[in-house]
């Protein structure tokens, strides 16, 4: 509480009264002492006399609300006349008193005036709240960095009514901080302006960030300065601080007279590590892609660029072996079949690493309607050999369009189903049925078998590259298969996994996307 | 046809003399008579067709045989040149090389025939087979 009045016995007897009430009072005689004060620190409620020398209540009450528009205004008259009481009401007051007044009189209104305050306080934390949700969510939906950054500075424009706002970002290196985006009433800033990260800028983004969390219905008025940014408009300078990294610094110039209220303070502080926490995200996101295009190229290069020699050795070595068949001696045909499988076989592990790579890619642009039992005519079609040698039994079930490219939809059936032919009990025939069961939007196609099962042991070794869990002299294969499935089943927001125990058959399960729109 | 041409001239486009010493065998699987010239890469393909430099006394080939994968120029800026060269415009041009097909195709739509390198002999061997037809073709036969 606040209370402004010339006469110096008038003031020592409202701060008497009041100060047993549990108001916290300060008194100033001087209008000019009461408006530094209001620089300095917040109060709830500024109780004024009209008739001042050098300034008068309404011009006081006018300053006051300016530098905090929540702040609630009491006018002190001895002219009752409706004029005055018009202009009291017009600068924002809330209420007026006739002089003279009883001390009892004065209660009732300011317990009105303290009701609105914590009326006014409260929407302000409730606007906050609302703000910085819609913020939050409007942010987490953005990786772009610059969309971030000017989503912020939008926000933060909008909320302090400042006359300029700047996000300053620091560069990869946090060497320097750099004008990321402004808003400004006047005239833009010079894009290159920089500012060196120093100890000192880091220890105040330390203190202020402390001093920040502790403060709860307020910061004391007056600016918050950052060391290094005397060019900035530094009235009000915020961190905006990840996991104690300094990501950047949010800077205000309030308008010319008008401060950012306490509560305003509060919101932007919050502002300022919400978008702090998004710019480290997408900072990651934009690396990660990074790690991500230059493995691919590695993938691509191992399984692209090595294939050329290697097609040279299993050239030559089968040229070898024909053009000097029997005229060595008997051990050198042996010798040079190995040497010519083993190169066939790393060229079958390189076309199959190849297919896995570019499974990855294969969901964009394709086309994505897939006939499920038309796919499943194909792969049969395509193991014809491998059906008639397993005397295999496929039951398929009726099966669904899905949405999905239908010759990879194939490759993925041909692969599973040539497992469940591949690995039936020795001397048995092969069963394999193929169904498919609808939820959420997905659908499960399941193929199961009566053969060999998998240990669940083994259930996340057969995803990995190159895993054979049998001999290679018993099975054919490069431990390709389920792997490559996976990823292209994944490219297509899908998912795929085994069921099975040992001895007891083995049931794969993949799911797809249904297609919009369809039973 | 004119004079000498029951030898045909054939140009090979390949940087990999591994491939230069199969494509050889594969050509000589069939009776045709055959000389063949080599280009290393894309440079030397492009001066051995404009008869620049050492080249001045190169012949028009009867028949190209490109690899797409070459240092340099590649290529695909040779079959363009000779696409686009009149005096080379209706040479039969078959592209030899080690992407797959559909790659191929779409990256040299101008040639006459595609075909991919095999892996292995015998269908290296098969190769010759093919190169002939695409020749046969390309004249009517």
């Amino acid at each position: 509480l606040l209370i402004v009045d010339d006469e110096v016995r008038q003031m020592e007897a409202l701060c008497r009264t009041l100060e047993p009430e549990g108001y916290e009072v300060t008194g100033f005689t001087s209008p000019h002492d009461a408006v530094a004060s209001l620089r300095e620190r917040t109060y709830d409620i500024v109780l004024t006399d009209l008739m001042m020398p050098g300034m008068d209540g309404i011009t006081l009450l006018r300053t006051a609300l300016e530098m905090d528009a929540d702040l609630v205004g009491i006018l002190m008259t001895g002219e009752g006349t409706v004029t005055t009481a018009v202009d009291a009401m017009k600068v924002g007051a809330l209420d007026y008193i006739l002089k003279p007044f009883k001390l009892s009189a004065i209660r009732p209104v300011l317990t009105r005036a303290l009701g609105v305050r914590r009326l006014r306080m409260e929407n302000i934390r409730l606007r906050e709240a609302v703000g910085i949700y819609e913020l939050s969510q409007s942010i987490a939906r953005t990786l772009d960095a610059h969309a971030i950054l000017e989503k912020i500075a939008e926000a933060a424009f909008q909320q302090s009514y400042a006359h300029e706002v700047l996000v300053l970002v620091g560069d990869a290196r946090r060497n320097v901080l750099g004008l990321g985006v402004s808003r400004s009433r006047g005239t833009a800033r010079d894009p290159e302006w920089a500012v060196p990260i120093t100890d000192d800028l880091l220890a105040w983004a330390a203190r202020s960030s402390e001093r920040l969390s502790q403060l709860d219905e307020g910061l004391p008025g007056g600016p918050i300065q950052a060391p290094g940014l005397a060019d900035a408009p530094t009235r009000l300078a915020l961190p905006m601080l990840a996991g104690g990294r300094l990501t950047g610094v949010l800077t205000f110039e309030p308008l010319p007279g008008r401060s950012i209220a306490p509560g305003q303070i509060r919101a932007l502080s919050v502002l300022a590590s919400a978008g702090a926490t998004a710019l480290e995200v997408s900072a990651l996101v934009a690396q990660l892609r990074r790690t991500n295009e230059d493995l691919r190229q590695v993938a691509w290069a191992a399984s692209h660029d090595l294939q050329e020699p290697l097609r040279m050795i299993a050239l030559y070595t089968e040229l070898l072996g024909q053009t000097y068949a029997g005229k060595g001696d008997a051990k050198s045909d042996e010798l040079v079949s190995y040497a010519a499988e083993g190169s066939k076989r790393i060229l079958g592990m390189l076309r199959e690493l190849r297919t896995y790579v570019e499974a990855g890619d294969r969901a964009a642009g394709s086309d994505m309607h897939a006939d499920s039992g038309r796919a499943v005519a194909r792969a049969l079609a395509h193991l014809r050999s491998a059906i008639e040698a397993g005397r295999a039994d496929v039951h398929v079930a009726e099966l669904p369009t899905v949405r999905m490219n239908e010759a990879h939809l194939a490759e993925v059936f041909a692969r599973l189903i040539d497992n469940a032919i591949k690995f039936r009990r020795p001397d048995t025939p092969a069963r394999v049925a193929i169904a498919a069961t609808r939820a959420a939007g997905m659908w499960t196609f399941s193929i199961l078998d009566e053969g060999m099962g998998i240990d669940p042991a083994y259930h996340t070794q057969i995803f990995e590259l190159f895993k054979r869990l049998n001999r290679r002299e018993e099975y054919t294969g490069h431990g390709m298969g389920l792997p490559i499935c996976r990823r292209i089943v994944e490219a297509y927001g899908g998912s795929l996994w085994v069921e099975s125990q040992e001895h007891q058959g083995a049931r794969f399960c993949f799911s797809v996307p249904a297609l919009t729109g369809t039973a | 046809m004119t004079q000498g041409d029951s030898i045909l001239r054939v140009l090979l486009v390949e940087d990999n003399p591994g491939d230069v010493m199969l494509t050889r065998i594969a050509l000589e699987q069939s009776e045709r008579p055959f000389t063949l010239d080599v280009a290393r890469d894309g440079e030397e393909a492009l001066a051995y067709l404009r008869h620049e430099g050492s080249f001045s006394a190169s012949a028009v080939p009867d028949f190209v045989i490109l690899d797409l994968n070459l240092p340099r120029i590649d290529g695909t800026s040779v079959l363009a040149f000779i696409r686009a060269t009149a005096a080379l415009e209706d040479v039969p041009v078959a592209v030899l090389s080690s992407a797959p097909l559909d790659a191929l195709r779409s990256r040299a739509a101008s040639a006459n025939c595609h075909i991919e390198k095999p892996a292995d002999l015998a269908g290296f061997m098969t190769v010759g087979h093919s190169l002939w037809r695409c020749w046969e073709r390309a004249n009517g036969q």
